[in-house]
């Protein structure tokens, strides 16, 4: 195949998938989504707070202090909402920060996207619309992976907009930028990319929106389940500390699990270490078991991202291998 | 037509089964042992009633699905060489088009599935829009066209690589006088041009209007290949319709059918 040619029909097909979505209600639902977060965040006011030294509520020794001094005042809602805080007012930028970047975007977002995006496929791989495709000379592994980054980047528009707005907005209002924070755009691209090939993979085998959307979010729960389920047999120890030891057999299952499948807990702890948020309370990584894991410095990004991408990379494979055999 | 000249498509005893039922145990044959040639310069009708296997025969050809036994050529390579395709042009009986495209990005776009360069496909699409008569609508999303107007789109994707071989399934459906008209005159132009045509169509006066050669298919089988004059002709020599010709070997009229 000439490399202009299949570069030129990878274009139009990132292209058209782009467009597809952006004439979507999916679009201006996230669109949506992301400018009520940018208005929450340009609602914001933080004044006074209490001076810390690296721990907000906690103490050196991790214990939580005792009896808090409610120093800050934080508002919410242009002002309609006062209450107070007891962290540095930095800190209490990050107890948003950290909201916004591991339960609204890494968590929220994600599925949010998986469901949005899971017609994309079905509809364009249906007969009618799908014969005069496959019938040109473009082989089908190129129009799934056309597909597949178009839907891709349509997210990663949708991720930027997100952080760099509720960052801009958050920045300006308590002039605390956190340049780091902005890591969150491809992370949160990525994470949905590893999980949208699992997507791409049940479209090509059903070929209905209904069990894409299904599919891939009890997929995305399970991935969850079976990565904190392992970080707790790694820490099972920690926390149990009078318990009899896990049975070996269980702890190989769960090693098994976790490096064989996308790691959805991780993504979010990915962006919590980067923007060095391992001791405000609202994190991800402040919760057991991932908390021990980060102590006990077992985690591994490298390699979780590798082995994830790894995962995406054969569901894709799988998904154009079949898709190459599939009779119109 | 001469012999040393490789037919644009072979089909040599292909059959083709579908699965069905639990478990796909239960197996459907669409086309049973069907052998025959498209050469250069000609246009050849496929007929037969609705089920009789026409589409699944288009689609074996185009690669949409693959043959359970037998083998396919195009312009004598194995159809499992997907360039081949680029010689094709293909009109659908049920076009479905991303209806957020203008026609100007669609044909931009399937030019590029087509893998032709990009300046061969800017030059040809106004000049396409201009033939099929949707030159004053290139930038209007396809949203808002009618069954017909996506039927001549349809035609316009199809001659963009300038095809050898033009498979048309049913273009007519939904076409007015001026669509219909249009859709004779490409299939002229493409004979004229020593290029080929498959023609499904259930219109027999088109078929005996601009087919060289017929083929017939009931049930899954070949019951009919060759000229369409010889079709029309008798046991008796006498010549009769297209409609009477084809009567026996279709299967009992419904209307002959006891209510």
């Amino acid at each position: 195949m000439d490399a202009p040619a299949a570069l030129y029909a990878l274009r139009w097909l990132v292209r058209d998938t782009f467009q597809q979505a952006l004439t979507s209600r999916v679009f201006w639902i996230m669109l949506g989504l992301s400018g009520l977060c940018i208005v929450f965040c340009l609602g914001v006011s933080i004044e006074g707070g209490a001076e810390r030294e690296g721990h907000e509520l906690f103490a050196p020794d991790g214990k939580p202090l005792a009896g808090p001094r409610e120093t800050g005042r934080l508002t919410l809602l242009f002002g309609l909402f006062p209450t107070t805080f007891s962290r540095e007012p930095r800190e209490q930028v990050h107890f948003l920060l950290s909201l916004f970047a591991s339960w609204v975007a890494g968590t929220m977002g994600v599925l949010a996207a998986l469901i949005g995006t899971a017609g994309f496929l079905p509809e364009s791989l249906q007969p009618g619309a799908a014969a005069v495709l496959l019938a040109k000379p473009t082989p089908r592994w190129l129009i799934l992976t056309g597909k597949y980054l178009g839907v891709v980047a349509f997210v990663g528009v949708q991720a930027a907009i997100f952080f760099v707005g509720t960052w801009l907005a958050l920045g300006v209002r308590t002039d605390t930028w956190e340049i780091l924070y902005l890591l969150g755009i491809p992370l949160l691209t990525l994470h949905f990319a590893v999980f949208f090939s699992f997507t791409v993979l049940l479209a090509v085998l059903f070929r209905s929106t209904m069990a894409c959307i299904v599919g891939s979010v009890l997929f995305w729960f399970v991935c969850y389940a079976v990565n904190m389920g392992r970080d707790f047999a790694l820490v099972y120890d920690v926390m149990n500390p009078a318990g009899e030891p896990l049975p070996v057999f269980t702890t190989l299952l769960s090693d098994i699990g976790y490096w064989l499948l996308p790691k959805p807990a991780d993504f979010i702890l990915m962006l919590e270490q980067a923007l060095a948020l391992n001791n405000v309370m609202s994190t991800l990584g402040s919760q057991a078991p991932f908390r021990f894991v980060l102590e006990r410095d077992q985690f591994q990004p490298l390699a979780s991202l590798a082995t994830s991408m790894l995962f995406g990379g054969f569901a894709l494979w799988a998904a154009a291998s079949h898709l190459a055999k599939l009779d119109y | 037509m001469t012999s040393n000249v490789l037919p644009f498509a072979e089909f040599n005893d292909v059959v083709k089964e579908y699965s069905r039922g639990w478990l796909g145990r239960d197996r459907l044959r669409a086309v049973d042992g069907v052998s025959f040639q498209i050469e250069p310069g000609e246009v050849v009708g496929l007929l037969g009633p609705n089920r009789a296997g026409k589409t699944t025969l288009v689609k074996l050809l185009l690669s949409l699905c693959q043959p359970t036994r037998g083998r396919i050529a195009r312009f004598g390579e194995a159809s499992e060489r997907r360039q081949t395709l680029a010689r094709i042009g293909y009109v659908h009986e049920n076009q479905a088009f991303p209806r957020y495209l203008t026609p100007r990005a669609l044909l931009e776009y399937y030019g590029a599935l087509a893998l032709l360069p990009e300046p061969i496909v800017k030059e040809r699409v106004p000049i396409l829009l201009e033939r099929v008569g949707l030159a004053d609508r290139s930038n209007e999303a396809i949203a808002t066209f009618s069954k017909g107007m996506i039927q001549r789109l349809g035609l316009a994707q199809a001659l963009l690589n300038e095809p050898d071989l033009l498979v048309l399934d049913e273009p007519s459906e939904g076409l007015d006088l001026l669509g219909r008209q249009l859709v004779r005159a490409v299939l002229l132009d493409q004979k004229a041009r020593g290029k080929s045509a498959l023609f499904v169509s259930h219109v027999l006066s088109e078929v005996e209007m601009l087919c060289d050669r017929v083929l017939v298919i009931v049930a899954g089988k070949l019951v009919y290949l060759g000229p369409l004059a010889e079709l029309c002709r008798g046991v008796d020599g006498s010549l009769r319709s297209l409609e009477s010709a084809l009567q026996a070997f279709y299967p009992t009229p419904l209307s002959e059918r006891p209510s």
